[in-house]
This record gives structure tokens, C-alpha cells and sequence, in this order.
């Protein structure tokens, strides 16, 4: 009894409640998560082609070989350079905007916010079909458009560049990330403090003024978050490029997940495979880190 | 008078015009995707794919559901199964950290933090290899487990907010009254959060739903895909049956689309806040 009065009693030293309590999302977190994350740090160390349980070690020779001699991996990590930047031009910029609109309530606000919302929710997979469809050369929204208008004369092939053709995924990506950088600014706006704005209505400042000297240096915060998560979200970029394109023309439009996962689980190249995926979340972390020292160095 | 507000009504219409114009065009994807897969086959491919549907069917919709109904219903489960489990588990672990103060709380609090941090991608092969161990490749349980277990960093951030900031004066009071740790867990604080428990599960079966890459990893079975990678098997089926495949594609959709419209200000708060977490 008094043993049990220790054990489960909160005030004790030796209350073992808490723990019951974590064990199972704790063991379950730590060996489907946690662990494999590490395992695949250790992989990544090794030369191992999957057929066999037989790991060579190599040190770095995995990663030295993708940065020196694996051309697609190049390719990809551009790619994802270009979907990070693409992405801050386009759907940022465009979200930032909607955020401001839609601060305000006009008739058919709310129509459009859902609007411009809907497509984030849905699956990469629909998202990725139906982008297809809209660039499709034979029945493709865009190439019907274009005759239509001119009578036959402009056409469209989304393919018939290979350079251009990841530009036409960042495109179709960006329809469905500007919903969520506009809920991100959205949240930002609305926790600038309304005395501020207020304040600045009683001073005369007029509503532009207000956007430019006021509402946007409260923003910084906000800015910083949105571009920090927009990177972070063209880095882990693999869904749309394996619906829409599966890494071709060639292998043009590979981006670093896509490359990693075929390294994997087409060429059974384990050790390599873990190696671009390591490189992928360290860049990913290493761009972040930068970001935000930049945030706050600006602000001293 | 009577003018000044005849015009503040003509404004109020033409800027509801163009709000809905705006939110057309940005759905016309969506809206070319239904006009295609409303067309009857014969229309669909005499006429221009440009043109809008003159004898709208449903015959396409259904064509697409016999095909794709299995996989549904394989979503279907994925999601009834892990969503509940994963907000349960998250529940217990979220309650032990908001309510007892151990050893390392922060690094705790952090550790399942790093989840949301680091590119899922990274787990693939090595939980490849698990799942190959434990024979549970080509399984639901394993499809059931790795969706379980990557919703706990959001939840479990979610419901500790929660607990967090739930007065905790009832429970205290309940284990006076000599209730157990476990049932003031259960039927006091657990009650509470119920709300942002909900909440959390419609964030967590949007993922599950729009899950792709766990189901082409560790799924080859045919039977056992849910929709988003049997779409695909759909896709390369009938390349040729692009009404069909609209169908599917929206089909695919709706439950979401549904989900969405009912909730769309929870999940775009709840969105937003695990955003500004990660």
C-alpha cells in the first residue's frame, strides 16, 4: 500500500505515472521514427546493394561520389533550388497579397478564401492528374485555349523543352502551396495588435501608408516563418514529380527525394540512396539556420 | 439617400462579381476536370475536349468507382484505424508532459518535436527494412503503424497546448476524491480536449487520405493500395480513357473536398499552427 502510494502518487519523488503514460508513444515514436532516421545516418556510411546483408564500409565515399560524380544529383538539387525560389516569387508573394485582400471582409471574400484554400487539402496525387490534364498536348487545357484563341496557330507542349518542363511542376505546385502561404500571413496579420493600426487610422495615415509602414514591419516575424517553411517544403518535394513526371524527360526533372527514393528502390544502391537523402535534410536544416540568422542579424 | 445606396449596392455587386471570378479562375482546373468527365465518350472524342458538356452522364463516374471502389475502401481503413489510435496515443504522451513534471521535460518535449523537423524521406529504407523483419510488408498493420506513429509529433504538440491551458483545479480535486491517475485522465482531462482532439484527427485524415509514398513503399499488393496510388495504377490502365480517368480523379477527392468545406476554418487554423511549429 505504501509502496503503491509512492509510485502512483504525483507528489512523489518516485511516481512512475508519468512514464506508463509515455511509454507507448514514446516506443512506438522512438522505433519508427527516431530510429530509422539514425539507422539511415549509419547506411549512409556503407556500401551496400541491397541484395545481400553484406555492408561495406566507406566512410563518406557515398556522399564524396553523389557531390563529384552523380550528375542527377546536381540536377536535382538545382531543381530544388529553383522550386524554393520559384516558389518565393510566385505563391508567396501572391499569398502575401491574398492575406492582405482578404483582411478585410467584402462580399465574396469567403468564397474566394475557400477557393484559393481547396487545392492544399487535396492529394498530391489529384493535384499532380489534373496538372497533367491542363498541359496535356492533345487534350490539355492550355494547348485547346491557345488554338482556340488563335485559330489554330499557337500550340503547347509542356514537353517539348526538357530544361523547362520541371518550371511547368513548380508551376502546378505553386497553385496548391499559394493557399498555404496566405493562411501563414493571415495568421501573422491578425496577430499585429489592433491598437497599433488603430492608432495609426487616428494619425491619418492612409491605407497604404498603413500597409507599408506599419502592417509589413510587424510582419517580419511572420516573413521569416514563411520563407524558413517554404524552402523547407520545396526541399521535401517527391509526390508531384512522381505523379506528373516520374523524374523524366530523361532525368530532368529528378529533385533529391525522387533521386534518393529511386537510388533506393530502383537501383538498390542503399549506402548512396542515404546518403542524398542525409544531404538532402542537412542542406534543408543548413538553409533554415541561415535564414534565420540573416532574420535576426537585420534586426540589430 | 435612396441613390447613395443604390450605388454602395451596385459596388457591393460588382466586387462580389469579380471575388467570384477571381475564385473561378483559380478552380479552373477543377471546373475542366468535371466538364470532361461529364461528357459522354462519344461526345468526349468528336467533338473538341474544349468544348462544354452538351449531354451531361454520370456514366463515367460510375465506370471509374467500380474500378477504384476497392482502394477507397482500403483509404477508408487506413484512416478509421490510425487516425483514432494515433490521436489516443498522442493523447497519453501529450497528458504526461502537460501535467507531470519529470526529469528532461523540455528534451522531451523537443524530442517528439523533431518528427515534424526532419524529411520523412529519410525513414523510408530504414523502416523498409523494420517492416521487412516484421513480415508486415504488403500489410494493412504496416500501412495501420507507420500512420499511426507519424501523426504523433503534430498531435501530441496539439493536445499538449490543450492540457496546457485547461484549468487544472477538477483534477486535483478528482484525486483527492481518490480517483486514479488513470481515471482522471480518461474521464475528466481527456473529455476536455475532446474538441482540439477532434480537430487534430480531421488534419490527420487529410495526411492519411493524401498519402502516396508510404503506400508505393511499402505496398505492392493490387488489393490492398489505398486510392492515391491505386489512382495511379487506374491511370496506367486506361491511358487512353481520359473521361474515366477525370472521374477517378474526383472521385478520389470528394471525401476531402467534403471534410473541407464542413471544416474549413479548424483545419486552416489547425494547418497554419503545425506549420508555424515545423
Amino acid at each position: 500500500m505504501i509502496l503503491k502510494g509512492n509510485l502512483f502518487n504525483p507528489k512523489s519523488r518516485f511516481c512512475i505515472t508519468p512514464y506508463l503514460f509515455l511509454l507507448l508513444p514514446f516506443a512506438a515514436y522512438t522505433v519508427f521514427l527516431v530510429y530509422p532516421m539514425v539507422y539511415s545516418l549509419f547506411i549512409s556510411l556503407f556500401e551496400w546493394n541491397g541484395m545481400s546483408d553484406r555492408k561495406t564500409f566507406v566512410g563518406l565515399a557515398n556522399y564524396a561520389y553523389e557531390l563529384m560524380d552523380d550528375s542527377v544529383f546536381w540536377i536535382g538539387l538545382k531543381n530544388n533550388l529553383k522550386w524554393s525560389i520559384l516558389f518565393l516569387i510566385l505563391p508567396v508573394v501572391l499569398g502575401l497579397l491574398l492575406a492582405i485582400l482578404l483582411n478585410s471582409r467584402f462580399p465574396g471574400s469567403g468564397v474566394l478564401r475557400t477557393s484559393i484554400f481547396l487545392p492544399v487539402v487535396l492529394s498530391v496525387t489529384a493535384v499532380g492528374l489534373m496538372w497533367r490534364w491542363v498541359y496535356d498536348p492533345n487534350v490539355g487545357l492550355i494547348n485547346n485555349a491557345l488554338k482556340w484563341i488563335s485559330n489554330g496557330r499557337l500550340s503547347f507542349n509542356w514537353y517539348s523543352d526538357p530544361g523547362n518542363v520541371i518550371i511547368y511542376l513548380i508551376l502546378a505546385s505553386s497553385w496548391s502551396y499559394t493557399g498555404m502561404a496566405m493562411i501563414l500571413f493571415a495568421a501573422g496579420i491578425k496577430s499585429v495588435p489592433s491598437s497599433v493600426l488603430e492608432a495609426a487610422i487616428l494619425d491619418g495615415a492612409s491605407p497604404r501608408q498603413r500597409l507599408i509602414y506599419i502592417l509589413l514591419p510587424q510582419l517580419r516575424n511572420t516573413l521569416n516563418v514563411v520563407i524558413v517553411y517554404t524552402m523547407t517544403t520545396s526541399f521535401k518535394v517527391f509526390d508531384l514529380v512522381y505523379v506528373m513526371t516520374g523524374g523524366g524527360p530523361g532525368r530532368m526533372t529528378n529533385v533529391l527525394a525522387s533521386l534518393s527514393y529511386d537510388t533506393v528502390f530502383s537501383y538498390f544502391e542503399y549506402g548512396r540512396g542515404s546518403a542524398i537523402a542525409w544531404m538532402m535534410t542537412l542542406i534543408l536544416l543548413l538553409l533554415s539556420s541561415v535564414v534565420n540568422r540573416l532574420v535576426s542579424m537585420q534586426r540589430n | 439617400m435612396g441613390n447613395h445606396s443604390v450605388s454602395y449596392n451596385i459596388r457591393q455587386t460588382v466586387v462580389f462579381a469579380i471575388a467570384l471570378l477571381l475564385a473561378f479562375i483559380w478552380l479552373l482546373p477543377l471546373f475542366y476536370l468535371l466538364n470532361a468527365a461529364l461528357k459522354p465518350a462519344s461526345e468526349f472524342y468528336t467533338r473538341s475536349f474544349f468544348t462544354i458538356v452538351e449531354a451531361p452522364t454520370l456514366i463515367n463516374f460510375v465506370d471509374a468507382w467500380t474500378k477504384i471502389r476497392i482502394y477507397y475502401l482500403n483509404s477508408a481503413l487506413n484512416v478509421l484505424v490510425s487516425v483514432p489510435f494515433g490521436i489516443f496515443i498522442s493523447s497519453l504522451g501529450a497528458y504526461a508532459l502537460a501535467r507531470y513534471s519529470i526529469k528532461g521535460q523540455n528534451l522531451l518535449v523537443a524530442y517528439f518535436l523533431l518528427g515534424m523537423l526532419l524529411p520523412a524521406h529519410v525513414t523510408l529504407l530504414p523502416n523498409y527494412l523494420t517492416m521487412k523483419n516484421l513480415g508486415l510488408l504488403d500489410t494493412r498493420l504496416g500501412l495501420f503503424i507507420l500512420y499511426t506513429v507519424f501523426n504523433i509529433p503534430f498531435c501530441m504538440y496539439m493536445l499538449r497546448a490543450q492540457f496546457l491551458g485547461i484549468d487544472r483545479g477538477i483534477e486535483e480535486s478528482a484525486l483527492i476524491d481518490g480517483a486514479n491517475s488513470w481515471q482522471v485522465y480518461s474521464r475528466i482531462a481527456l473529455p476536455m480536449v475532446m474538441p482540439a482532439a477532434v480537430i487534430s484527427g480531421l488534419l490527420c485524415f487529410v495526411s492519411v487520405w493524401n498519402d502516396l509514398v508510404f503506400a508505393i513503399t511499402f505496398v505492392q499488393d493490387n488489393m490492398k493500395l489505398p486510392v492515391t496510388a491505386g489512382l495511379l495504377q487506374f491511370v496506367g490502365e486506361f491511358t487512353a480513357s481520359y473521361e474515366k480517368i477525370t472521374a477517378g480523379v474526383l472521385i478520389s477527392a470528394l471525401p476531402i473536398i467534403i471534410v473541407f468545406l464542413l471544416f474549413q476554418k479548424h483545419i486552416i487554423t489547425g494547418m497554419a499552427e503545425g506549420a508555424l511549429k515545423g
